[in-house]
């Protein structure tokens, strides 16, 4: 009989704390990965999309807002700037390119952007990746080309089961009752690729078109003529480069500028990124504290469970050490099988953490249209190992240390 | 000799007082003998056995069992000469409850140096006439049939002794006999010596060679003179 099968039929011995122990260990590792996978994932996934775009100009406000409105598609924008003041930004030597938008609409929950054409066709949403429509990578249709066409992301076409050639009419507004433009139709012509980027989960039509709403009033109306009375929520800004990729160090200049002044703000996500990870920090160590503390319990109650079993098998091992096992030996099967059980439960908890992770990766991406996977391997997968080893070892090795100490004829009377 | 035994003496010490329970100038037993030592519960029969197996250390004198100063050998040491050249029979039969007959006996070539051979432990189960329970948990047998699986056990790591510490003492006549006879029939067999302890008499007329073991211990002979 090998020594693995003395430990397996030790555990089977009392299955029912053991079983007990594994659930316990199994459900503290399983939180513990899904909160590092999502943590991490989200670190990662927001700095990525970040990336995409080197700086917002946008109104006076908080620079988050801006930056979730802008890039994330969530929050409201806190303002509107001159077009002029856009124009005017866009001459500075250091950029590139501007694209103009306009947010606060929405269709089926999902936000409505009056965009500038060049973000279908020049805008680069992660660093060297266009928009595409070709339909080998999912995509369908062409970028809008007139005033009453759109452009679904690929999210928002799948939901919604939108074809090519369906028509909408935006809500003015991105809650639940908000009017709706009863009279302006606007086509689907395009379907984005997927990109793993909120832009999946938004509509795009031209800013002609957002004008040009109906029940937007006559000044607004007027925005559309005349480039005198044009607002805008915000523009994407392309920045030059410098080597080795950094962005040209003007940034810093005319960052001081454009904030000195009454009219807009320059956010740069790289930098405003760093605040949102601190405001929901704490959510993570709250997170953390928890499967932390769920997996001392389960410790505990693995130290419990050994002991209470060893008090039970007192006698095995006397006959154990009586057919010729040591000390030694006695203590390897007591320290194992605690090791046994921690492994076991946190085998499950690894595979349980990460199909959690894998289903609530279907809800976040609708919701943010951030794309998580649940076979995302984070730091604690690697810590997992020796963790558990480390959990084993410290609930078995009192048990293991009474094993060893236990005196054989006083656990083996009565004998005659 | 298979075991030679000088000048044993076994003082029990508590912080009050010490008792000498074990007093033996000398004990020699012979290759292959079957040997029954006969005496009175709590005369230290027992104590003389976990002497031989080194489960215990006699407070002075030298052992010598299966050609090694069992005495001299530190405790790890006894372990694994306990698993090479001892079989161990008790009254309580001692047998691992949560495990199968047949694993009982596997549990017996455990710590032995060769492999538990699971034909083996099936030979030597059909040989006890528990051919068809092995699969048994000993809750599931008979006391009878326990101390069977008891048997096997202490036969499977094939040693050169095997002492029986009051094999009967839970059984009723007619299992008593028979466990009698099938330990004397199979150490024969297996070319094993054989030391039996017992304070009953039936089972110790099935012995050529008995030892009253109040002519062995010296301490009792003193104990009997003082009355």
């Amino acid at each position: 009989m090998s020594f693995w099968r003395i430990i397996f039929n030790s555990i089977r011995q009392h299955i029912g704390s053991s079983i007990l122990a594994v659930v316990s260990i199994g459900l503290g590792v399983a939180l513990l990965i899904a909160v590092f996978s999502l943590r991490e994932q989200t670190h990662k996934t927001f700095t990525e999309i970040g990336t995409g775009v080197d700086a917002v100009l946008g109104p006076k406000g908080s620079s988050l807002q801006i930056l979730l409105n802008a890039v994330y598609h969530l929050e409201e924008m806190p303002g509107k700037i001159k077009w002029s003041y856009m124009k005017e930004v866009e001459k500075n030597p250091i950029i590139i390119e501007a694209i103009p938008f306009c947010t606060g609409h929405s269709y089926a929950g999902y936000r409505v952007n009056a965009i500038d054409r060049r973000f279908l066709t020049d805008f680069e949403y992660l660093p060297g990746h266009k928009f595409s429509f070709d339909e080998k990578e999912n995509g369908k249709g062409r970028p809008f080309n007139a005033a009453k066409e759109a452009v679904a992301g690929w999210e928002v076409a799948k939901k919604l089961h939108l074809k090519l050639g369906q028509t909408f009419n935006p809500v003015c507004g991105t809650k639940s009752g908000d009017p709706v433009h009863m009279n302006d139709y606007i086509v689907f012509v395009g379907i984005l690729a997927p990109t793993g980027t909120p832009h999946d989960r938004a509509i795009y039509f031209p800013l002609t078109t957002f004008y040009g709403l109906e029940g937007h009033g006559t000044a607004t109306a007027k925005m559309a003529e005349d480039e005198k009375y044009r607002e805008i929520s915000g523009a994407y800004l392309k920045i030059k480069r410098i080597r080795n990729g950094a962005m040209h160090p003007g940034i810093q200049d005319l960052k001081f500028s454009i904030n000195q002044s009454t009219d807009a703000q320059l956010v740069v996500p790289g930098e405003v990124l760093p605040r949102l990870f601190s405001i929901i920090g704490w959510v993570d160590y709250v997170f953390i504290a928890v499967s932390i503390m769920v997996l001392v319990l389960a410790g505990m109650f693995l130290f419990v469970a050994l002991l209470s079993a060893l008090r039970q098998r007192r006698r095995d091992m006397a006959i154990m050490r009586c057919l010729g096992a040591t000390r030694r030996t006695v203590f390897g099967l007591v320290l194992s099988e605690a090791l046994i059980i921690c492994l076991i439960g946190g085998v499950l908890g690894l595979i349980f953490g990460h199909i959690l992770v894998g289903i609530g990766a279907e809800q976040m991406k609708s919701e943010t249209g951030i794309h998580f996977s649940g076979l995302y391997i984070s730091t604690i997968d690697y810590l997992l190992l020796p963790s558990l080893v480390a959990i084993g070892i410290f609930t078995g090795l009192i048990p293991a240390i009474q094993a060893y100490r236990m005196g054989v004829l006083k656990n083996l009377l009565p004998v005659s | 000799m298979i075991v030679e035994m000088k000048d044993i003496e076994m003082i029990y010490e508590t912080w009050s007082e010490k008792t000498k329970v074990l007093d033996i100038p000398q004990f020699d037993i012979d290759i292959g003998e079957q040997i029954a030592i006969f005496g009175p519960s709590g005369s230290g029969k027992s104590t003389l056995l976990h002497i031989m197996s080194g489960l215990l250390l006699p407070t002075q004198g030298s052992v010598k069992v299966c050609g090694e100063f069992v005495h001299k050998l530190s405790e790890a040491q006894r372990d694994h000469f306990r698993s090479r050249n001892i079989g161990y029979i008790f009254q309580t039969f001692n047998l691992l409850q949560g495990y199968t007959a047949m694993e009982n006996v596997l549990m017996g070539m455990t710590f032995s140096p060769g492999k538990a051979d699971r034909a083996a432990a099936k030979k030597l189960l059909e040989q006890v006439g528990l051919g068809g329970k092995m699969k048994r948990r000993p809750y599931h047998l008979s006391f009878g049939e326990q101390q069977r699986v008891s048997v096997a056990r202490a036969i499977a790591n094939k040693p050169k002794l095997i002492l029986a510490d009051e094999p009967t003492g839970s059984l009723d006549p007619h299992n008593s006999v028979e466990i009698i006879k099938l330990l004397k029939e199979i150490c024969k067999e297996h070319g094993c010596s054989l030391v039996i302890v017992s304070h009953n008499m039936d089972m110790i007329s099935f012995f050529e060679h008995t030892v009253d073991f109040k002519k062995l211990n010296r301490t009792l002979q003193v104990q009997e003179a003082l009355k």
